[in-house]
């Protein structure tokens, strides 16, 4: 009976939040937003770049003018050496350039004056890129020319370029030697940054859904009805899946909209290019002979052997990695990542009275989770090293850590400690929560201190 | 004997060191409508929750129908918290059908049971209706309503007339009668004395966690009668019933101009002598026994249960 009642509440929860117009306006406006801003950026840094920067370059000694190179963005026009500075400034401020480079007189082979005495007037409109553009070139001008000055031939200074390769081979654990390709290290990091952020998204926000939805029950006053029927600790578990289910719902809507709108964009692309092609050679096709426009259409098909080879290697290159594990690791931790703190969530809400109480004792709660976000992203550089391994111990940021983790492989005698560990701090914070849930519920008016439920916690 | 659906035997509940509710025993006569009275902070409410299970007993325990209470139990209690509450933004039908599945119907049978019960109170046509939408009063009788629809054998309402207005308190008053005659039994808790008074057959009442006086109200009446009547009387020498021995005060009828005597009288004495004498003296107009209002009783029997205590 237990059982079907927080069915119950779970169905009913799950419902009335996926019913909800804002659920699905969150779910479908927000990949479009990513997807919009994601265009936006790259329209506006296409657009911000396609104006072209003039800047004179006032050089005495026309070292530096002859040799510097005009691009794209910038063009570099010498000016005559004749003109005063001042008249050279004054064609900044009336905007005939966008801005001068001056260059100090210096015949020296060091060039020490030029490296450190040039100048860049401008008065607006110049994109801070120029300095580095700059920088560059006249750096790489100065290089050369110093090489020269020492008598190195360029052609023998390019046969010291060296390129240093290291293929990393893994002869641990499963004692079976295997080369890692550059595509499998990058689908690892990939795979643990998006667990490691599923993991984050459900704790905070299924987390705030379970706490939320606990005090309006609270603040509305029907949770005495409610516990009259069914015991506080079904509520919470309730409560706590559903919000689970809500908040994996919503991650498969963003899945399929992003899919969606991704393919879409490939497919348009790809109609674009190819359409213009294809439509020159179909009319040029079909003013011939509908045969040949028939073949045009088999060739293009044929075309693609190389195409499915490359995709094989690459399935056989990601067949080294072991899917299977990091999908049970990973679901061990991200359930039990996920109940600790969304039964803590829980016992927040039913503590307090209004969400403005909620605050100092959410904040406890996030910093761990922030903690273990932040050192998850930092730690993807050596996921073996002491600080991974200490917080992938410590049970209220080894989940999140562990996602990152997990994909490069960790040995099975710490996977099982800190999954101890873990199951553990949930089932003992579990009953500490279910006792506040339970106690909290039903006390309204005054805001309680750590001290209160602490005596609730000993009380129930 | 009687039948007694709940008793509660020696129930405590202690908060840190408050105790709200001090060794309870009681029984709870089944088909009573039983008042629970006592005034804010008596223990009311604890009393209630540990019914509901909603807490648990420092020591003592419940029976319902003569076992010890459990958790399948509370699908046979239906309970109308003083607190009410239902959710804004669903609507009444939604909210009816999860409430009425909480406690254990079958989807159907709680739809049919909706339909019904808004029809009597003719809402119907609020069932797709959110509780925003609707007033305070409005609010109240759908959640009573709720409350009904698993017809439990023991219903708990808790202080069921505060915010009715005199129409619909009229309207749930009647559906409280009906639902008691119909073989329901009723716990109805409540400061106010009055309502007791006019409706309930059994009471407890309750100060400070302690149990302090229950049974059959004609019972309790009976026991703390003073033997007290009142005469309406006319005539020109009515005056001299003050010398009398029994003569207690003057009471001015609110009703009428006429004044009323009370007089007392022993426990072994016959009123009719009383009446005989006043009859000498005038017209007697009404004679009756004064029966103590509940809410006397209560001044009294907590006085007595606390003689250091000065009520």
């Amino acid at each position: 009976m237990a059982k079907s009642k927080i069915g119950l509440i779970i169905g009913h929860e799950y419902l009335i939040r996926v019913r909800k117009k804002s659920f699905w306006l969150v779910g479908i406006l927000t990949p479009l937003a990513i997807v919009a801003v994601g265009v936006l950026i790259g329209f506006l840094s296409v657009a911000n770049s396609s104006e072209e920067i003039q800047v004179a370059v006032y050089d005495n000694s026309s070292r530096l003018s002859q040799r510097i190179e005009s691009d794209d963005n910038i063009s570099f026009i010498p000016i005559a050496a004749s003109m005063e500075l001042d008249s050279a400034k004054a064609m900044v401020r009336n905007s005939s350039v966008d801005a001068l480079l001056v260059v100090p007189s210096d015949t020296t082979v060091q060039y020490a004056v030029i490296e450190k005495g040039m100048t860049v007037y401008y008065s607006e409109n110049v994109p801070m890129s120029v300095q580095g553009e700059i920088t560059s070139q006249v750096e790489k001008i100065i290089q050369d020319a110093k090489i020269k000055n020492l008598g190195i031939d360029p052609e023998t200074l390019a046969k010291t370029r060296t390129d240093v390769t290291i293929t990393m081979v893994d002869i641990s654990d499963s004692g079976q030697e295997k080369e890692e390709s550059d595509l499998v290290q990058t689908v690892k990091i990939v795979l643990a940054f998006a667990l490691c952020f599923l993991l984050y998204m459900f704790m905070v926000f299924s987390g705030n859904m379970v706490m939320t939805s606990t005090l309006e029950e609270k603040t509305n006053r029907i949770v005495e009805v409610i516990v009259s029927s069914v015991r506080p600790f079904e509520l919470m578990v309730g409560k706590i899946i559903s919000s689970g289910l809500v908040a994996m719902t919503q991650v498969i809507i963003w899945a399929v909209m992003l899919t969606g709108l991704s393919m879409a964009g490939v497919a348009g692309v790809a109609t674009m290019t190819a359409g213009d092609k294809m439509t020159e050679q179909a009319l040029a096709a079909a003013a011939e002979n509908p045969e040949t426009a028939q073949m045009a259409q088999a060739m293009a098909a044929s075309q693609n052997p190389d195409a499915v080879s490359e995709m094989m290697e690459i399935i056989t290159e990601l067949s080294q990695i072991d899917f299977l594990t990091i999908g049970i690791v990973s679901l061990v931790f991200f359930l039990l990542g996920y109940l600790l703190y969304a039964s803590l969530y829980a016992a927040v809400g039913a503590a307090v009275d209004s969400p403005n109480d909620a605050g100092q004792f959410v904040l406890p709660l996030t910093i761990p989770i922030i903690i273990a976000l932040y050192c998850g992203m930092t730690i993807i550089d050596n996921p073996h090293g002491p600080v991974a391994f200490w917080l992938s111990m410590i049970p209220f940021t080894s989940p999140i850590v562990m996602m990152v983790r997990v994909p490069f492989g960790v040995p099975v005698w710490e996977i099982v400690l800190s999954a101890v560990l873990l199951l553990l701090t949930f089932i003992i914070f579990t009953w500490i929560a279910a006792k506040i849930y339970r106690i909290g519920l039903l006390m309204y008016g005054t805001k309680p201190t750590y001290k209160d439920l602490w005596k609730w916690i000993r009380q129930a | 004997m009687e039948d007694i659906i709940l008793s509660a035997h020696s129930l405590t509940k202690v908060y840190g060191d408050y105790k709200a509710l001090d060794n309870l025993t009681v029984d709870i006569p089944r088909g009573s409508l039983f008042g629970l009275l006592g005034p804010n902070g008596a223990g009311k409410t604890t009393f209630i929750r540990l019914i509901n299970q909603i807490l648990i007993p420092t020591s003592g325990h419940i029976t319902l129908n003569g076992a010890h209470i459990t958790r399948e139990d509370i699908t046979r209690i239906g309970y109308m918290p003083e607190e009410r509450g239902l959710y804004k933004n669903l609507t009444v039908m939604d909210q009816a059908m999860y409430l009425a599945r909480l406690k254990g119907l079958p989807a159907q049978t709680a739809k049919e049971r909706i339909r019904k019960w808004l029809s009597k109170f003719e809402i119907e046509n609020w069932a797709g209706k959110k509780i925003q939408e609707l007033s305070k009063g409005m609010a109240q009788k759908v959640q009573f309503i709720i409350n009904l629809l698993h017809e439990p054998e023991l219903m708990i309402l808790d202080e069921p007339f505060s915010g009715f207005d005199p129409i619909n308190a009229e309207l749930i008053r009647a559906s409280i009668e009906e639902m008691c005659a119909a073989g329901t039994t009723v716990i109805f808790s409540t400061h106010r004395m009055e309502s007791v008074e006019q409706m309930c057959s059994h009471m407890l009442l309750i100060n400070k966690g302690r149990g302090i006086l229950q049974g059959k109200i004609s019972d309790i009446k009976e026991r703390y009668k003073e033997g007290i009547y009142r005469v309406e009387i006319d005539g020109e020498n009515i005056g001299e019933v003050e010398k009398w021995s029994e003569f207690v005060s003057w009471e001015e009828a609110k009703s009428t101009a006429r004044k009323a005597a009370l007089m007392r009288i022993d426990e072994q004495s016959n009123p009719n002598a009383l009446l005989l004498r006043l009859s000498a003296v005038g017209q007697i107009r009404s004679f009756a026994e004064v029966m103590p209002s509940i809410n006397d009783i209560f001044i009294k029997a907590v006085g007595e249960s606390n003689p250091s205590h000065n009520v």
